[in-house]
């Protein structure tokens, strides 16, 4: 039985019903550390915001289940779950804290909401577990009073102060410095260690996600285009949209001028009932556009492709 | 520390410069009424007076001397609490004021009480559901209370109070609340309301605004990603948050209601500070008329300091 | 030039789109309309006109919106009121946002001594209400509809001078601005190409909101018999008139209420409109 499953998931605009999310199934295994890769606007986000039942205003789940542990998250079971076997951090550390309430009050709202009481001493053992130098002044602080990389431990301690089965990383590097993100891509990797918990990382970037995951999913204008483990993801990809992707990651590791896919990425409701990569293919087949591949699994590994590049490619 | 220190005198500065160019203000619009004070308290009598008479009321009231000299004397008889004479009566302003001010007070204060409940509460209610039917409610009462001006919807009020209730809602002497509570706040009910609705609208569409600012915060999907209760969030986190344009835009409402006041007073019979105004402009009383203006104008920025400080109390990252 | 031909077409074709906008400007349009009919002695009965056959009378088809206790005909009233207040709101309107935009510009763009006087000033003019303010200024200059207008005029410049200073004092700081200063452009130029049109929007909504602030600060004071004085039609001294008749005779109060009321919701629709419509990340898709 997977720690998570989502299955079939479609997320749409609120007001006209645009499809975002694009019949999304991905399942997550207890302990097992999973990647989601892929450009903005191609759903990533969205789905996992999607598992807490956190989608902004204006865009709402049209279809698909969010399994937890077997059963289906009733949004009686939600409250619980949410902040204690599941939890989050979030991409903006500047604006994810409340600026008006102590960063204290923020930790200990956690053990309130899961009836667990007041217990000062947890919120500053939770603030020293993130590698906060002063614990007590922190607590005592307001967010206004700190930088990014400090926001960003505080998020990552309400995160894991109930020890979560799950955690969901939404890009949480991404608006940091280089050595903060570095510092802070050291201290989940140590938490995760620590805590056994799973955790669902979202990035852009294929290099930050190979470092903290066994397994990724690499999702396209609204759709998963390959799912495979990080080795055979690297070492065989088989949809040309994630080989463009190891392609700029490699090219760029080696200092060289980076070479990106040309063309920019469909909104996904344009591209229903295709392949959504078929106008940037460099091998797209007359049926590209013309009928939607569906995920298929070769071993391990799975792609939707009709035209699928065979053979290692380093 | 030394920061803090020059904000407040800067703040204090600009406070004392504002309340002198209002007395200067008041002083020069008022110097040029139309109308001379002996004539008009005398009327026909005037002739019949001698010309020591006139020189004896002139010093009397004041009106002898130069206008720098008149704007000094006056001003320095403010300071120290005396505001001069109703040349009518010949009771000292100081006195009327003592009477007055408490009624407006009351009012200005039972009216925002509940302008803020009921704009506040509307303004979350329209939030809750940006575009939808409940927006539509609130957005139309904010419409509609913006353009409904306060006599007229004071008039309507004692049209049907009187037609169907056969009650008479400025038939009766004023009651302090010291000396009948009961009757006072009968009395207060339907002026109150009158510019507690003139003060909702303002409020209800600043709030709204600000709450669906707020909801669409980061901080707020953090709150509910923790596992707190959504409405607890709604309580705690958005309004919390949301509270700030609400302060401001009540301290500015406070300022209208007591300009409203002078209406809703005169309509409803209430001898407060705007009826003592509008009762020294039309018998030509300088000294009634500039020394009211001259406190109301004070009141109100002592009204928007205060607001200013609430401000700087309520959010963290001004302290 | 054609660019800026095409720009403005844009928004007149967006504030039309706008459902706030559009029922703003029917309303005012019908207003306007009713108005000239006053304008041009063309309303049904003469607004001053008294018949002691026909006092009192509730709404009829000879007239429409009743009569009043002199038996005047109220529609005709009504019509002649609009005239007045429209008059009134509209020059005083005029005025403050002519003198406030000239002293707003100046204030922001040159900041400096001229800013600190103005501002200063501004904020004296703030520190009152401004219904109180009018109050003072009428008592002083007179009652004819011209001291009211210039009493409003008085009362309304502050807030033009407040809301057209902030933006240019941020456009002032504008790299493009900048460049066009040290690239040597006059300064006319700069002021008239390329700072003035960058405050257009926000003086625009600016000028309907006070419209309809003038309108309520007009019936205000004529209510208060501070204004226009009887026996001619004013909306605010109907209202004050049936304060004695409206208990037993509501159409000489909902008739004069009606008009003020449909006057203040248009031009704050109005003002809704264009804000939307002038805004391009407000549009409506």
């Amino acid at each position: 039985m997977s720690l998570l499953r989502v299955k079939n998931l479609t997320i749409e605009t609120s007001l006209d019903g645009k499809t975002l999310v694009d019949d999304v199934s991905f399942s997550i295994e207890e302990g097992e550390s999973v990647g989601i890769v892929g450009e903005s606007g191609s759903g990533k986000s969205l789905s996992a915001l999607s598992i807490l039942s956190l989608l902004p205003n204006g865009v709402n789940k049209r279809a698909g289940t969010i399994e937890y542990k077997g059963q289906e998250i009733a949004s009686d079971k939600l409250l619980d779950i949410r902040g204690n076997r599941i939890s989050m951090v979030y991409q903006d550390p500047m604006t994810s804290l409340n600026p008006m309430m102590k960063i204290g009050r923020q930790i200990e709202e956690v053990l309130e909401a899961h009836n667990l009481g007041k217990d000062p001493a947890r919120v500053l053992e939770a603030l020293a577990g993130v590698r906060i130098a002063d614990p007590e002044k922190c607590a005592n602080s307001y967010p206004h009073e700190f930088s990014g990389g400090m926001r960003q431990r505080v998020m990552i301690a309400i995160a894991l102060l109930l020890q979560p089965d799950l955690l969901i990383a939404d890009e949480p590097t991404t608006a940091l410095d280089v050595t903060i993100q570095r510092q802070i891509l050291n201290l989940v990797n140590e938490q995760k260690k620590q805590n056994s918990a799973s955790i669902l990382w979202i990035s852009h970037d294929l290099g930050v996600v190979a470092e903290m995951v066994d397994k990724v999913i690499v999702m396209y204008a609204g759709r998963i285009v390959e799912v495979g483990s990080i080795k055979e993801i690297f070492e065989n990809p088989h949809h040309p949209y994630t080989v463009g992707l190891i392609g700029s990651l490699v090219k760029r590791k080696h200092q060289q001028k980076m070479i990106s896919i040309p063309g920019t990425p469909p909104k996904p409701w344009t591209v229903i009932g295709q392949c959504g990569f078929a106008e940037r293919c460099s091998q797209v087949l007359p049926k590209c556009s013309q009928e939607k591949p569906e995920l298929i699994s070769s071993g391990a590994q799975s792609f939707a492709c009709f035209n699928p590049i065979e053979g290692a490619l380093l | 520390m030394s920061i803090l220190r020059n904000r407040i005198t800067t703040k204090i500065l600009t406070v004392a410069s504002t309340l002198f160019g209002i007395s200067v203000f008041v002083f020069v619009v008022l110097r040029v009424v139309p109308g001379d004070t002996i004539s008009s308290s005398f009327g026909i009598e005037t002739s019949a007076l001698t010309p020591e008479k006139i020189a004896s009321l002139k010093a009397y009231f004041g009106i002898d001397k130069s206008l720098v000299g008149q704007y000094w004397t006056w001003l320095s008889g403010f300071v120290s609490g005396n505001f001069g004479l109703s040349y009518h009566t010949g009771v000292p302003v100081t006195s009327l004021t003592l009477h007055s001010f408490p009624v407006t007070l009351e009012l200005a204060l039972l009216a925002t009480i509940i302008g803020v409940t009921v704009g506040t509460l509307l303004g979350f209610y329209s939030a809750s559901q940006p575009g939808g039917r409940r927006d539509f409610v609130g957005q139309i009462f904010g419409l509609m209370a913006l353009s409904l001006p306060s006599f007229v919807l004071s008039t309507a009020i004692i049209a049907v109070s009187a037609n169907k209730l056969h009650y008479f809602p400025n038939g009766f002497e004023y009651a302090p609340p010291w000396v009948n509570i009961g009757l006072n706040l009968q009395q207060m009910m339907y002026p109150a309301i009158v510019l507690g609705i003139a003060v909702a609208a303002p409020v209800m569409r600043t709030a709204r605004s600000s709450f669906i600012e707020v909801q669409d915060k980061d901080f707020i999907r953090t709150a509910i990603g923790k596992g707190v209760n959504p409405r607890r969030v709604r309580f705690v986190h958005v309004l919390r948050n949301a509270l700030n344009p609400i302060v401001t835009m009540t301290g500015i409402q406070f300022g209208y209601l007591l300009g409203g006041a002078v209406i809703v007073e005169q309509i409803f019979a209430l001898p407060g500070m705007g009826r003592q105004i509008l009762d020294g402009i039309t018998k030509r009383e300088y000294a009634t008329v500039q020394s009211t203006v001259l406190i109301v104008a004070i009141t109100f920025v002592l009204i928007n300091l205060l607001t200013d400080f609430i401000y700087q109390k309520v959010d963290p990252r001004i302290r | 030039m054609t660019k800026l031909k095409k720009a403005e077409k844009s928004w007149v074709f967006y504030y039309f789109r706008s459902l706030n906008g559009l029922i703003g400007f029917t309303i005012l349009a019908l207003l306007i309309l009713g108005s000239l009919f006053a304008l041009f002695h063309a309303t049904p009965y003469d607004p001053v006109a008294q018949d002691i056959n026909s006092m009192l009378k509730p709404p009829s088809w000879h007239h429409i919106f009743g009569t009043d206790q002199y038996g005047r005909d109220d529609f005709s009233r009504v019509l002649d009121g609009v005239r007045r207040s429209l008059a009134v709101s509209f020059l005083s309107v005029s005025i403050a946002a002519f003198i406030g935009l000239v002293l707003g510009v100046f204030a922001g763009y040159f900041g400096g001594f001229f800013d600190t006087i103005v501002m200063r000033l501004s904020d004296v003019f703030f520190a009152f209400p401004a219904i109180l303010m009018a109050l003072a200024i009428v008592s002083s200059l007179g009652h004819t509809w011209l001291d009211t207008a210039i009493a409003i005029a008085i009362v309304y410049t502050p807030i033009f001078v407040r809301v057209i200073r902030g933006p240019v004092l941020s456009l002032r700081e504008m790299d493009y601005i900048k460049s066009a200063r040290v690239l040597g452009f006059s300064t006319p130029r700069v002021l008239f190409k390329h700072v003035l049109p960058n405050v257009v929007p926000i003086f625009l909504v600016q000028i309907a909101l006070s419209l309809s602030w003038a309108i309520l600060t007009e019936s205000g004071l004529s209510f208060l018999g501070l204004g226009t004085q009887a026996p001619d039609a004013s909306l605010g001294l109907m209202v004050s008139e049936a304060q004695s008749t409206a208990a037993f005779a509501w159409w000489t109060l909902v008739g004069p209420a009606l008009a003020l009321v449909f006057a203040v919701v248009s031009l704050n629709l109005v003002g809704d409109g264009l804000r939307d419509s002038l805004d391009p990340t407000r549009r409506s898709v």
